[in-house]
C-alpha cells in the first residue's frame, strides 16, 4: 500500500511537470542549470576547503553548527511542504476515504518528504563533508560515517517537522492548524535572523564556552577510531527509529482526529448583534475581520510591518559598544518615509488583490466601484498608518532625534501612506492571483517584480540619503517643503483611485492557480 | 421583467451560448435546465451582469443589464452552485454585511432575518465562523442572504444541494409564496422533479441553444404525451439533438 501511495505521488509530480506551460518549464530548467553551474560548485568548494583545512579544535563546533543550521532550514522547509501537501491540499481526507490506514499514509508521506526535502540536501552535504574529512585524516571510513550521520539527521529533522505539524493538529482546532502553523512559520523565519544576529554578536563567547562541552564528533566523523566509529552510527540509527515511531504515534492520532473532526463546528463565538451600518463602514469592517482572523494572512504581512525597523537598523550608524540608536533626525525621517512607502504599497496591493477570492460576490453587490475603492482605501489606511506611527514613535524614543523630527515624521507617515496606498491598490487590482494551495499568494509575478524594484529603489535612496544630506542644513523650511511635496503626491494619488474603481466595475483580471 | 434577445457568448471559435431568446415575467418561477456544459452558468453570469455577452442583449426591468449596473443589482440576488461566502465572517456578520450593502431598514431586516432563520432551522447558530459550517449550513446562510432583502428577481443555481429534507420542503413552499407576491425566481437545477413540481415556465438548453420552452403542459403537448414526466421530455429532446447531424 505504501508503494502504491508513493507511486500515485510520483505520478502526480510528473503530471504537474507535464501540465506546466512551456515558458515555465524552460524557466525552471534555466534556474536549475544556474544553480548547478554557479552556487553548487561554489558551496561544494567552500565546504570542502573549510572542512579540510579547519583548525581541529573547532571541528566539533563546525560540525555542530553545520548540523544545527541544516536542521533549522530543513525543518522550516519540511513544515512548509507538509502543510501544503497534507493539510491544504486535503490529501489526508482523500487517502483516508480508501482502505488505507493512517500509519501507511504516514509512512508513504514520510518517505516522500524525506527524499524530496531532506535527503536531497543531506546526501550531497554528507558526501562533501565526508570526502573532505576522509582525505584530511586519510581514513576512508569517515565517508560512510558522514553519510550515515547526515542522512539519519535528515530523517530526524523530517520526523520533527511531521511531529510539530501534527502535534499542533492534536491540540488546535483542525481548520486553524495550517493558518497557525503558517503564522508560526512566518515568525520563525524572522526568528532565524534574530538568532543569527545574536550568535554573530556573541560568537567569541560561544567559542570560549565550547571547550567545556563534552566531545561530540571525535572518533565518529573525524579522527576515526573503531569503537565510537561503529557505535556512534548504530546509536544514531536506533535513536532515529525511536523518534520516527514516536512521530508516527502523533501523526496517526492526528490523522484519525482530522478524519473525525473535519466539518464539525469548532465552537461558537460570542453572540453578536444583528445590525445595519453604512455600506462603506461595513466593507471596511469586513476587511478588518478577514485580516485579523486569518493567521496565514498575518504571517505574510507581519514581516512587512517589521521591514521599516530593518530600514532603521541599516540607516543608523553601528554603535556596538553603547548599543543605543545613534540616529539623527534626517535619517529617522528618511527611514520613516521609505518604510511607510514600502509597507503601504505592499499591504494595500495585497489587500486589494485579496478581493479576487470573492470577486463574484463583490461584483454582485449593489455597490459602485467608487465606493468599493473608497472602502478599500480607508481600510488600507487603517491597516498601515496607526501601526507605522507607533513603530516610528517607539524608534524616535530610542533615537537622538529632536521633537521637531517627531512633529514632521508623524504627518509625513500619513502623507506617504495617502500617496502610496492608491498606487498599491492599482498594482493589486491589476492582475491578482487566487491560489487554493497557497491562499496567501495574492500578487502575480509582474506585480511582485514592480514592488521589489520599488523596494530596491527605496533601500538605495535611504542608504544614500545620509551622504546626500551631509553638510546640508536641514531645517523647518526644508521640512515644510518636503511635506508640501508629499501632500501634492497624496492629492495626485487620490485620482488613481478612479482607475481602481473602474477595475472593480469592469472586473479584475484574475489568474486562478492550482 | 427579464428579456433576453439573440444572446451569444463565444470563447475563441466555439459558442457557449448561441442565439438565446426568452422572456421571464413577474410572478414566474422560470426553470432553466440543461445537461452539464450546456451553457446554463454562462447564461446566468450574463443575466446577472457578471459577464459581458459577445452579442445580443439582456434587459432587466426595462434596462440593459451589464457590469456596473448597481441599481439593477440591488433588485436581484444570485446564489451560485457553490456559494461564495467569506469563511472568516460569522453567519451573523455575513447577514449584517448583506443587509448593510443592500441598505435594508434595520427593523425590516431583523424581522425578515428571524423569519428566514426559523424557515431554515438556523436559529441560534449564526455566531460561528462560516468556514466551520457544513455545506448545507453554508447553503442556508447563502439562501437567507439572498432572500433577506426581498429581491425582485432571484437567481438560484442548484439551491437544494446539501439541504436537509425539511429545509428543502420549506424552500419550495417559500419560493411558491415568493412568486405569488409578484417576484420572479430563475432556477437552474438538475433535479428535474423539483422543476416539474414548482416551475411555471421551463426552458431546456443544450449546447448553448434553446431546445424548447413552455409550461409543463405545453412541453407535454409538444412531446405528444400528456402524461410524460419532465425527465422523459428532457432526455428525449437532448438525445434527439445529440443525434441531429445538422447540429454543430
Amino acid at each position: 500500500m505504501i508503494r502504491l501511495i508513493l507511486d500515485t505521488e510520483r505520478r502526480a509530480l510528473f503530471n504537474y511537470w507535464k501540465v506546466l506551460g512551456e515558458s515555465k518549464r524552460i524557466l525552471y530548467i534555466l534556474i536549475g542549470l544556474l544553480l548547478l553551474l554557479i552556487p553548487l560548485p561554489l558551496v561544494t568548494t567552500l565546504l570542502f576547503s573549510i572542512t579540510a583545512s579547519l583548525d581541529e579544535n573547532y571541528m566539533d563546533l563546525y560540525l555542530l553548527i553545520l548540523s544545527v543550521a541544516s536542521g533549522v532550514i530543513l525543518i522550516l522547509v519540511s513544515i512548509h511542504f507538509i502543510i501544503k501537501d497534507m493539510i491544504l491540499s486535503g490529501s489526508i481526507t482523500h487517502y483516508m476515504s480508501y482502505p488505507i490506514s493512517a500509519a501507511e499514509l504516514f509512512h508513504a508521506k514520510f518517505i516522500k518528504h524525506n527524499l524530496l526535502y531532506s535527503t536531497s540536501i543531506m546526501l550531497p552535504l554528507s558526501i562533501i563533508v565526508g570526502a573532505a574529512l576522509a582525505v584530511r585524516y586519510d581514513q576512508w571510513l569517515l565517508l560512510p560515517n558522514s553519510i550515515v550521520y547526515f542522512i539519519v539527521l535528515g530523517l530526524v529533522f523530517t520526523s520533527i517537522s511531521f511531529g510539530l505539524v501534527f502535534l499542533t493538529a492534536n491540540i488546535l482546532p483542525v481548520k486553524k492548524v495550517s493558518e497557525i502553523l503558517a503564522f508560526l512559520g512566518g515568525m520563525s523565519f524572522l526568528l532565524i535572523y534574530v538568532i543569527m544576529f545574536a550568535i554573530a554578536d556573541s560568537f567569541t563567547g560561544i567559542l570560549a564556552m565550547f571547550p567545556q562541552l563534552p566531545v561530540l564528533y571525535s572518533g565518529v566523523l573525524y579522527d576515526y577510531s573503531a569503537v565510537p566509529g561503529i557505535l556512534g552510527p548504530i546509536i544514531m540509527i536506533l535513536a532515529a527509529i525511536a523518534i520516527i515511531i514516536s512521530t508516527r504515534f502523533i501523526v496517526v492520532r492526528a490523522i484519525d482526529r482530522v478524519g473525525v473532526a473535519e466539518g464539525h463546528s469548532a465552537g461558537k463565538r460570542k453572540t453578536g448583534r444583528s445590525s445595519i451600518s453604512h455600506p462603506v463602514i461595513v466593507l471596511v469592517s469586513k476587511d478588518l475581520k478577514l485580516s485579523y482572523r486569518n493567521y496565514r494572512e498575518l504571517a505574510v504581512l507581519l514581516p512587512l510591518y517589521v521591514l521599516p525597523l530593518v530600514l532603521v537598523y541599516f540607516s543608523s550608524p553601528a554603535e556596538a559598544e553603547t548599543r543605543s540608536l545613534v540616529m539623527g533626525g534626517s535619517q529617522l525621517l528618511s527611514a520613516a518615509a521609505g518604510g511607510a512607502l514600502i509597507t503601504a504599497l505592499y499591504i494595500s496591493a495585497h489587500h486589494t488583490a485579496r478581493d479576487a477570492e470573492h470577486f463574484q460576490m463583490v461584483q454582485l453587490l449593489p455597490v459602485q466601484g467608487t465606493k468599493l475603492a473608497l472602502a478599500k482605501y480607508l481600510f488600507n489606511l487603517v491597516a498601515t498608518v496607526p501601526i507605522l506611527m507607533v513603530i516610528f514613535t517607539i524608534t524616535w524614543f530610542f533615537s537622538t532625534a529632536g521633537v521637531e523630527t517627531l512633529l514632521f515624521m508623524l504627518p509625513g507617515i500619513v502623507l506617504v501612506c495617502l500617496a502610496a496606498v492608491p498606487v498599491g491598490m492599482l498594482i493589486g487590482s491589476s492582475s491578482p492571483v487566487v491560489s487554493r494551495k497557497n491562499p496567501s499568494k495574492r500578487l502575480d509575478t509582474k506585480s511582485g517584480i514592480i514592488i521589489t524594484m520599488i523596494m530596491f529603489f527605496v533601500f538605495m535612496m535611504i542608504s544614500m540619503l545620509p551622504l546626500i544630506l551631509e553638510g546640508m542644513a536641514v531645517g523647518i523650511r526644508q521640512g515644510l517643503i518636503a511635506m508640501a511635496i508629499l501632500g501634492i503626491c497624496a492629492i495626485i494619488s487620490w485620482f488613481i483611485l478612479g482607475s481602481v474603481a473602474k477595475k472593480y466595475d469592469s472586473g479584475f483580471k484574475i489568474t486562478y492557480k492550482d | 421583467m427579464l428579456k433576453v434577445e439573440k444572446l451569444n457568448k463565444k470563447y475563441g471559435s466555439s459558442y457557449a451560448v448561441r442565439d438565446l431568446d426568452f422572456t421571464v415575467g413577474s410572478g414566474e418561477l422560470f426553470a432553466f435546465i440543461g445537461p452539464n456544459g450546456s451553457g446554463k452558468s454562462t447564461t446566468i453570469r450574463m443575466l446577472t451582469g457578471l459577464q459581458k455577452a459577445s452579442s445580443g442583449s439582456v434587459e432587466m426591468f426595462g434596462e440593459v443589464m451589464g457590469p456596473g449596473k448597481t441599481h439593477l443589482k440591488a433588485r436581484l440576488s444570485f446564489i451560485p452552485d457553490t456559494p461564495d461566502l467569506m469563511g472568516k465572517l460569522t453567519g451573523r456578520e455575513y447577514l449584517n454585511f448583506i443587509a448593510s450593502v443592500y441598505k435594508i431598514d434595520e427593523t425590516v431586516f431583523l424581522e425578515e432575518q428571524q423569519k428566514l432563520l426559523a424557515l431554515f432551522d438556523l436559529e441560534g447558530r449564526l455566531d460561528t465562523l462560516i468556514e466551520e459550517y457544513s455545506h448545507g449550513m453554508k447553503q442556508k446562510v447563502a439562501l437567507i442572504g439572498a432572500l433577506v432583502h426581498k429581491p425582485d428577481i432571484l437567481f438560484l443555481d442548484e439551491p437544494t444541494v446539501g439541504l436537509d429534507p425539511k429545509s428543502n420542503r420549506n424552500l419550495k413552499d417559500h419560493l411558491r409564496d415568493y412568486i405569488k407576491s409578484g417576484r420572479t425566481v430563475f432556477l437552474t437545477t438538475h433535479n428535474l422533479s423539483l422543476a416539474e413540481e414548482i416551475a411555471t415556465d421551463i426552458l431546456i438548453i443544450y449546447n448553448g441553444r434553446k431546445l424548447a420552452q413552455g409550461t409543463l403542459s405545453e412541453l407535454r403537448e409538444a412531446n405528444g404525451n400528456a402524461s410524460a414526466r419532465l425527465e422523459d421530455i428532457f432526455l428525449e429532446l437532448t438525445e434527439v439533438d445529440r443525434n441531429d447531424p445538422s447540429d454543430t
